[in-house]
């Protein structure tokens, strides 16, 4: 077990680092850098900013500036944002983007989970068609819809919440963005967990449970929950990387300073460490939660477990 | 009449069907069967004859949309009035199942000794340590080699044959009187089937089991079998004492499953001669006798009249004109 723990954490290095690389290069095929504008500025300035910044040097340079900085934990100066470090960036608006998320995703979970399995259990009549009307509407409607229609509704007309604002994550403030950033997630588990309870409920050694005269109840907790669980596992991993790091909709629609602004708007701006910050932190949770996968995979299904 | 002892099971004129949007299937049409204790019925056929569902069907573990009808009793008592519930009370506890696949009819996540435990403890017979210890001897009592770490092990981690042991084992764990098997060997290898089948016997012998042993290869069959029933699109074709029907069949049907077995005095090079055709789709019988269409001596009467299953000494055959021994 120590072993494999070491040949995964090992694994995870790597493939951030080739991650880091392959993103760093990737950046600066796009045209343009985060000196252009509109104004032109006199070459000699340009020329002194890029020497502040660095930017002068060759790019394998620049590379291993950054890769070096990185293994420090120095994600390094925003090139837009004067005077500030990317960590700084990334301390203030991700804290708010994560804690949206853990709560949006904990609904999405708890929600969706159940309605996913009673569906399945109720297969074909009332309850499963209402849900899959549910699903699909929660999948079909974008956050650029939901969002300002919730807003609108509960916000404008009825008054019961703030139509916008963060106001540091309080009750009031967070209902509406979380309800709004949970919809597609809950639609996605709850659908994942029926097709995954029907799957299981349809194989072998369920009809043999049940020629044990196990009971439907039994059978089900028993023996079908935990291998129904395995398609939703899988989506988890990359789906947490995705909600935990912000949604640029969502935060815009409700003007919540979170993170999920800064991929987009480094990536317009030329932003090199800004976009470089949001991939890695991208990458480490995206790799953290697929390694948490693998180790609730090898706890639903002893087959995929190593020794 | 006192010497013989009163059905485990017993089906008459049974009927599965399956209702779908193209109309009803009829699996099985009318199936009549008698099991007793410690007799070991065989049932025969290729595939698509009827034979799981008409075992399957009467417990409910055939597919959901089946329609069952005629009369299905166990120990008398009918079987297709209980409602799911009293069903779980009959299934596992009075009669055991052993199915055609043993890497797939074991719960993945949970141990075999979990799996064991569960059923003793669902229907009763034990509890905790004691029903360990009683899973601990039935693996033992299926001559599954190191049973004590067999109970801590996942289903993955043993071999098609042990698996299928262990399956038997749960099958018997709460003492049934009846043991259906369906192709239990069907997915083993061949040294294995012949230990698997050795195994169901001694069980039978010592618990008076009765046993019902479905499977296409006559080969199995006969080594089990007190009577044997050959099913054809969904009847029965023919039925007798296993010895009759092996030695001298008298269903032109019969005749071509049996000399589709190699047999160990054949040539070397001999051919195996195969039935000519295809199993009729259930939805598009032939008329008349459903096997004519691959019946080497079917004349015009076969087609136009579905013969009835007409006793004929110790055997009963459903044929216009039976082989005579």
């Amino acid at each position: 077990m120590m072993r494999y723990a070491l040949a995964r954490i090992i694994g995870l290095i790597a493939t951030l680092l080739l991650l880091v690389t392959a993103a760093f290069f990737v950046i600066r095929l796009a045209p343009g850098g985060p000196f252009d504008e509109e104004r032109t500025i006199l070459p000699q300035v340009r020329a002194n900013l890029e020497a502040a910044y660095g930017l002068d040097a060759p790019l394998t340079i620049q590379y291993a500036r950054y890769v070096s900085g990185l293994l420090r934990g120095d994600l390094g100066p925003s090139f837009k944002h004067k005077d500030v470090r990317v960590s700084e960036l990334l301390g203030a608006g991700l804290p708010v983007s994560a804690s949206l998320g853990a709560a949006a995703l904990a609904l999405a979970l708890l929600c969706g989970v159940p309605l996913g399995f009673c569906a399945a259990l109720q297969r074909a009549r009332v309850l499963d068609h209402a849900a899959s009307v549910l699903i699909a509407l929660m999948i079909a409607l974008p956050a650029f819809v939901l969002g300002p229609v919730l807003s609108l509704v509960f916000g404008l007309w009825l008054r019961w919440l703030p139509a916008a604002g963060w106001n540091d994550g309080s009750l009031g403030y967070a209902v509406l963005p979380v309800l709004t950033l949970a919809a597609p997630a809950l639609a996605y588990s709850a659908r994942l967990a029926r097709t995954g309870l029907l799957e299981v409920l349809g194989s072998d050694y369920i009809r043999a449970a049940r020629a044990r005269g196990l009971g439907l109840r039994r059978i089900v907790v028993a023996h079908a929950l935990r291998p129904a669980l395995l398609p939703l596992v899988s989506w988890l991993g990359p789906a947490v990387a995705f909600v935990l790091t912000g949604s640029l909709i969502v935060e815009t629609v409700f003007g919540i300073p979170g993170a999920g602004r800064f991929l987009v708007e480094g990536a317009l701006n030329r932003d090199y460490t800004l976009v470089m910050g949001m991939i890695v932190v991208y990458g480490v949770i995206t790799l953290l939660c697929n390694l948490a996968a693998d180790l609730a995979y090898g706890w639903l299904d002893p087959r995929v477990r190593r020794r | 009449m006192s010497s013989i002892p009163a059905p485990v099971l017993e089906l008459r004129d049974l009927v599965v069907q399956f209702v779908s949007r193209e109309g009803p299937l009829v699996a099985v049409a009318g199936v009549t069967l008698a099991v007793r204790p410690g007799e070991c019925v065989g049932i025969v056929g290729e595939s698509g004859a009827g034979k799981s569902q008409a075992l399957l069907a009467p417990f409910r573990l055939a597919a959901s949309a089946a329609q069952v009808g005629g009369i299905a009793q166990l120990h008398g008592e009918g079987l297709l009035a209980l409602d799911e519930h009293a069903l779980d009370r009959v299934r596992g506890a009075q009669v055991g199942f052993v199915f055609q696949d043993p890497m797939s009819s074991l719960t993945p996540h949970r141990t075999i000794g979990d799996q064991i435990i569960e059923v003793l403890e669902h229907h009763g017979r034990a509890r905790g340590q004691a029903a360990r210890e009683r899973a601990l001897a039935l693996l033992h009592k299926v001559r599954i080699d190191d049973p004590a770490r067999r109970l801590d092990q996942y289903p993955h981690e043993l071999s098609g044959g042990q698996r299928q042991r262990v399956l038997i084992a749960i099958a018997v764990a709460c003492d049934p009187a009846l043991l259906i098997a369906d192709e239990p060997t069907t997915a083993l290898d061949v040294t294995v089937q012949a230990e698997v089948l050795a195994l169901l016997a001694e069980l039978r012998v010592e618990r008076r089991l009765a046993v019902v042993l479905v499977s296409h290869d006559f080969g199995v069959v006969s080594r089990l079998a007190d009577r044997i029933f050959v099913m054809y699109a969904g009847r029965v074709v023919e039925e007798g004492p296993a010895s009759v029907v092996l030695a001298a069949p008298g269903h032109p049907y019969t005749a071509a499953l049996l000399a589709c077995i190699a047999r160990m005095d054949d040539a070397l090079d001999a051919p195996l001669p195969p039935i000519p055709g295809q199993p009729p789709e259930p939805r598009a019988l032939p008329t008349g006798c459903a096997f004519h269409p691959r019946c080497p001596r079917a004349v015009v009467r076969c087609r136009s009249e579905s013969p009835a299953l007409v006793a004929d000494g110790p055997r009963a055959v459903a044929c216009h004109f039976p082989l005579s021994p």
